[in-house]
């Protein structure tokens, strides 16, 4: 049972440039794991030591983000598509935390 | 790598970061061709006042000091850009009455384990002050040097 995974441009650098792949495995986790045989070293910017999603990356079945499904126990037969989108984020320099600031004198 | 994009599309990020004032905004970047330039800028909401009240602890900044693009609204650019055959291809921000560069808490947000969470992104950051576009600069990872690194930036005329 394969799946397609939709790859971003931005990280295409993985999948030799192709725009997505089709991947072997019965639930997210299962695709995951095996996401390395045709993107070597997407895995483990994926996944933290743990196995578990890593804190910026959000990983969706269809049009459902994992997190609010079963994670990556979430099953992906009836699934049209999985897609990888990491967090997009930042800010400036010279912030005090507000705890910061209570502390100066 | 250097960036290059329309002068439509720089002046529709632009005055997304300008109406934003003297918060941070941010937006996506994208272009017909893989390789081509950039011809369209997705203005994006900033959905960190949202967090700061959700969780002040844990997002102790507000738009003022930073940015977080909504993820329900980059899911259905990258899926309508998918859709059509085109290609997500850079991140905009804006720096409120501060220089355009790539700050630590910029960097910090923008890898995981020391990788970039991007990898071949272009990183375009305006400067904005008293309301109006000071600077833009790009920016994109260096494998070489382990850092972001300033990258030429180039406006092209619309009918180039
Ligand atoms: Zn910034």
């Amino acid at each position: 049972m394969a799946v397609k995974v939709n790859i971003p441009t931005m990280l295409r650098n993985y999948s030799n440039g192709q725009p997505s792949v089709l991947v072997e495995g019965t639930t997210v986790g299962e695709v995951l794991q095996n996401l390395d045989q045709s993107c070597a070293g997407i895995k483990e910017r994926l996944l933290d030591k743990d196995g578990r999603v890593r804190r910026f990356i959000n990983i969706y079945v269809d049009s459902e983000d994992i997190r609010l499904l079963r994670d990556l126990e979430t099953p992906v037969a009836s699934a049209k598509e999985i897609r990888i989108m990491p967090a997009i984020a930042g800010g400036r320099p010279g912030f005090a935390s507000p705890c910061a600031v209570l502390r100066s004198p | 790598m250097m960036l290059r994009i329309t002068r439509s599309a720089f002046e529709v990020l632009v005055r997304h970061a300008e109406k934003a004032f003297p918060e941070e905004c941010c937006g996506c970047l994208s272009s017909p061709e893989a390789e081509g330039p950039v011809t369209t800028a997705h203005p994006c909401t900033n959905i960190q006042n949202r967090l700061h009240e959700e969780d002040p602890k844990m997002h102790p900044r507000t738009a003022r000091d930073a940015y977080h693009l909504d993820e329900r609204e980059l899911f259905r650019i990258q899926q309508e850009l998918d859709d059509t055959g085109r290609h997500l291809r850079g991140i905009f921000h804006s720096h409120p009455n501060e220089e355009s560069y790539f700050s630590a808490e910029d960097k910090r947000r923008a890898l995981c384990d020391d990788e970039p969470l991007w990898p071949d992104a272009h990183y375009l950051i305006a400067s904005i002050r008293g309301g109006r576009l000071a600077t833009a600069k790009s920016f994109t990872w260096s494998p070489a040097q382990k850092d972001f690194i300033e990258e030429p930036m180039e406006v092209l005329a619309d009918d180039a």
